[in-house]
């Protein structure tokens, strides 16, 4: 194992970090050729005596699922670290036999939902199938199944046989994403079907009979809807290849309930939203730039007629915007599971930005309509960059950052776990001003 | 538990009259500070309160009761014995002290003082929704935003909050001129189009509301928000030839059925796109007037009928014998049977079913004369469990109905000649089992709660 430490003029000092090569029972032939996912469980075991937390990492290859235990220190540490940890220490020497198996398909995406309930993980493959997985089970329990490729079009048999060595745009159809209501009991995914200017979302249920597909939503003039996230119970938002976010309630009929439309600073990319607030949600851009939103005043926007004409665009100002230092692009999004006002950006790069709003929410105020957006500057910038993981993918020089890579730990406040294309899995905490 | 059943067994022989003695009965006709001209000409329901307050040192137990009259909403609060009534809650454990304490509980044959605290004071309205009938009421337990939702008679809904008269929130329906010709009638005369329903989902965030759209063969359900912003429309739905759809009820979050006037439940998902999940239906039998789902089972629901047929069914097996091909050929009709069937004696129609929301078992069914029926099922589960499949022993209907009749009030309908039993005027209490409220037309406001001759035999023995 390596020991670096990063030089960097951006805070990169952390509180702890590991990181593990996992070995197989089973032969991998070339792991940079597989896909990988990451996510944790939400089984947190304290040990007193040791003075240690025990959980879990959830981490897929192709179509295998692996679990790997850890064990991390219970109390922050005072100091910043300059070695590796040993959290991966029990797992180290062991060989890792797949958990769950979803055979014949790439797990892209993954949710922890419960160990000991109905179902404990869900999945998602490349071409946007769902399967359940429950604890003590190899094979998925329930499933929802999607025909992609030689079922149906020409522009997807690419997708699904040469996925590697086309350039991007080439299966860029055979993007898929979901979203679990708050309450756990709906599920929506998105997915291309397959023609130019088809997307399409449905609402699977997951409390009476998982797999069940409830409903499916057109997404009018979109090819890929690559991005879609839950509110609330009811309340969810789809991102689509024509740079708008849809809002759209499980319960209404196939109309979204309002949008957002985006048409500057390049491709939209990335969007997530608090579960914390219900309100706040990030969108993320190819250009490298961030955007943070209150949904309750974009929302009101679509509606104030002050400063527009009926019939011209609303006028939607965002709380604050950041960018990536370099131009580089936004892959992932996501909000801190256990704090409202943190989350993190993935760069094309595979750098991890960690970013923290109280100082721009500090210069918020919700109640006065039409604020101008706080537009990044030296001092939000500075405020608000917490820190920056630098990715691994150095080791390997044309990797890049991926959708799914990186997560945060649902209960352990600021653990985030990641995975590199070459099978490294870290996990790290970050070592911030606040640790002192 | 099984001596008190063989017991129970013992005793089939007791037939009806039905055990009419109350644990607790209080009565009240309440007087309004506002002149009411003709209190038989306004519309009436009930609802109960959840929240239950003991008071150790004075021996009692309050708990309130909503009370609708035409536009006016008011707050009854009851003081109860709070040995009468506290010892419910450690009922299933079934421990030596409760059991005591309800042998020392004979039935009272005096009518308690429930309503004393507020006898001889004048009410005045907590709540109006000024210019609609209140036709049904529901009190929301768990909800900051708001603290009952009122249904008019037309259909409209109103939301109202603790402490502030008007609603907080409306969904208002245009019927009558507003509309077309046709609906005038039924301003005039509201019979048989003025006829609405809601409910709400288990966990508060959605409501589902039924209505006639004022045309022949065209009923609606609306789906509307009830967590992030009360009233919200979110979807409007039609039910495909029928002109009346009477009950609408939830079995979970998001599953609920809808009871229309061609004698079909339809079950739909508020996630769902515009057709229902599953059917069930019920041609014999006469008219089917209402439903009602357990929400703790979340299975089970009872229907009844204008013949007075009820019937107990498990909404799993309903389902699946819409699939289910073994004694069918495709395209016949799926045999969807019920768990159980009663009726009501002397063919009085069911017009109104309330589920216990303490017990799985129990429910309540009001007649058209008035009348209120308490029924548990125990007997008819602990025969048919489903350990024993296909081999269903089903009990003879008289055993059945003798077993499962618990108790028989007679409505105070009695006192005037031409009153009968109408829907949303017979609450069941959500936390104190068994606890029933009831108004009848000239505004007399009842509350009871049954003596239960079985439960008393069976617990003497387990001593």
């Amino acid at each position: 194992m390596s020991k670096k430490v990063w030089k960097s003029s951006a805070p990169s000092t952390y509180e702890h970090i590991s990181s593990l090569r996992p070995k197989f029972t089973s032969r991998v032939d070339n792991v940079l050729h597989q896909k990988k996912a990451l996510t944790f469980s939400n089984v947190v075991v304290p040990d007193k005596k040791t003075n240690t937390l025990s959980s879990s990492v959830i981490y897929s290859q192709g179509s295998d699922i692996y679990e790997i235990d850890f064990t991390v220190p219970l109390q922050d540490t005072l100091e910043p670290v300059k070695d590796y940890g040993d959290a991966f220490e029990s797992a180290e020497k062991t060989s890792l036999s797949p958990k769950f198996v979803y055979q014949g398909e790439t797990v892209s995406n993954m949710a922890y939902l419960d160990k000991t309930g109905e179902t404990t993980l869900l999945a998602m493959s490349k071409n946007g199938s769902l399967a359940w997985f429950k604890e003590g089970i190899k094979v998925p329990i329930h499933i929802v199944q999607e025909m992609m490729g030689p079922a149906t079009s020409f522009a997807s048999i690419h997708s699904l046989t040469r996925p590697g060595d086309l350039p991007q745009k080439d299966f860029s159809l055979a993007i898929s994403d979901f979203g679990i209501s708050s309450d756990t009991e709906t599920v929506v995914k998105s997915q291309s079907n397959g023609d130019e200017e088809d997307s399409i979302l449905k609402i699977v249920d997951n409390a009476g009979k998982p797999g069940d597909i409830l409903r499916t939503v057109h997404v009018p003039g979109t090819t890929v809807t690559h991005t879609v996230k839950f509110f609330d119970n009811h309340i969810f938002a789809s991102c689509s290849d024509d740079n708008v976010l849809r809002f759209w309630d499980t319960r209404t009929s196939d109309k979204p309930l309002w949008i957002l439309g985006e048409p500057k600073n390049g491709r939209l990319t990335s969007f997530d939203c608090s579960q914390v607030s219900n309100n706040l949600f990030v969108t993320g851009f190819s250009t490298g730039i961030i955007k943070l939103w209150d949904a309750r005043v974009a929302e009101a926007a679509t509606t104030d007629l002050t400063y527009r004409q009926n019939g011209e665009d609303p006028i939607q100002n965002e709380i604050a915007n950041f960018y990536h230092a370099g131009g580089d692009s936004v892959v992932d999004v996501q909000f801190s599971t256990t704090s409202s006002s943190k989350f993190l950006t993935v760069g094309g790069t595979g750098n991890v930005y960690h970013w923290n709003t109280d100082y721009t929410l500090s210069n918020y105020e919700p109640k006065v309509s039409n604020t101008a957006p706080q537009d990044a500057t030296e001092i939000s910038q500075t405020n608000s960059l917490e820190f920056l993981h630098k990715g691994g993918s150095r080791r390997s020089p044309k990797h890049v950052g991926r959708r799914n890579a990186t997560a945060w730990h649902p209960v352990i406040e600021d653990l985030v776990g990641t995975v590199d294309d070459d099978t490294l899995v870290s996990i790290y905490k970050p070592y911030t001003e606040e640790s002192e | 538990m099984a001596k008190s059943k063989s017991n129970q067994g013992a005793s089939g022989a007791r037939r009806k009259p039905a055990p009419s003695l109350y644990q607790h009965i209080s009565s009240f006709k309440p007087q309004f500070s506002a002149r009411v001209d003709d209190v038989l000409h306004f519309s009436k329901t009930v609802a109960w309160r959840s929240e239950i307050i003991p008071d150790k040192s004075k021996g009692t137990l309050t708990t309130s009761l909503l009370y609708s009259q035409g536009s006016d909403i008011y707050e009854i609060d009851a003081t109860l014995p709070l040995k009468t009534f506290y010892d419910d809650d450690d009922d299933d454990g079934g421990n030596k002290e409760s059991s005591k304490t309800k042998s020392a509980t004979f039935p009272n044959p005096e009518y308690g003082d429930a309503f004393h605290d507020i006898d001889g004071t004048l009410l005045r309205p907590k709540w109006i929704y000024q210019g609609e009938t209140v036709a049904k009421m529901q009190y929301l337990e768990s909800s900051d935003d708001s603290t009952a939702i009122a249904m008019s008679k037309n259909g409209s809904l109103a939301w109202f909050r603790d402490d502030i008269k008007v609603p907080v929130h409306i969904v208002q329906e245009m019927m009558g001129p507003a509309t077309s010709y046709a609906s005038m009638h039924s301003l005039t005369r509201p019979g048989s189009l003025a006829v609405a329903d809601f409910d709400v989902s288990t966990n508060m965030d959605t409501v589902v509301k039924s209505q006639s759209n004022g045309y022949e063969e065209d009923s609606i359900l609306k789906i509307i928000d009830n967590s992030d912003r009360p009233g919200d429309i979110l979807r409007t739905v039609h039910v495909p030839g029928t002109t009346v759809t009477h009950s609408v009820r939830f079995f979970n979050n998001h599953l609920f059925a809808s009871c229309s006037d061609d004698n079909i439940l339809r079950f739909w998902d508020t996630r769902t796109a515009d057709k229902p999940l599953w059917i069930l239906s019920e041609p014999q039998n006469g008219r089917l007037t209402s439903f009602d789902s357990s929400q703790v089972t979340e299975n089970l629901f009872v229907t009844g009928f204008s013949t007075g047929v009820i019937k107990l069914w498990d909404a799993r097996a309903v389902q699946q014998a819409t699939t289910d091909l073994t004694y069918r050929q495709n395209g016949e009709d799926p045999i969807q049977n019920e768990i159980a069937k009663l009726f009501h004696s002397g063919g009085d129609s069911v017009v109104d079913i309330l589920f216990s929301q303490t017990s799985a078992t129990e429910f309540v069914t009001v007649g058209g004369t008035g009348n209120v029926y308490h029924w548990d099922m125990e007997y008819s589960f602990s025969r048919n469990d489903d350990d024993n499949g296909d081999d269903v022993q089903v009990a003879a209907p008289e055993e059945l109905q003798g077993q499962c009749l618990k108790f028989f009030h007679t409505g105070g309908t009695r006192r005037s000649s031409n009153q009968f039993g109408k829907r949303n005027t017979v609450a069941l209490h959500p936390v104190i089992n068994d606890f029933v409220g009831t108004v009848d037309s000239d505004s007399l406001v009842t509350a009871y709660k049954p003596f239960l001759a079985s439960d008393f035999i069976g617990r003497g023995y387990d001593d």
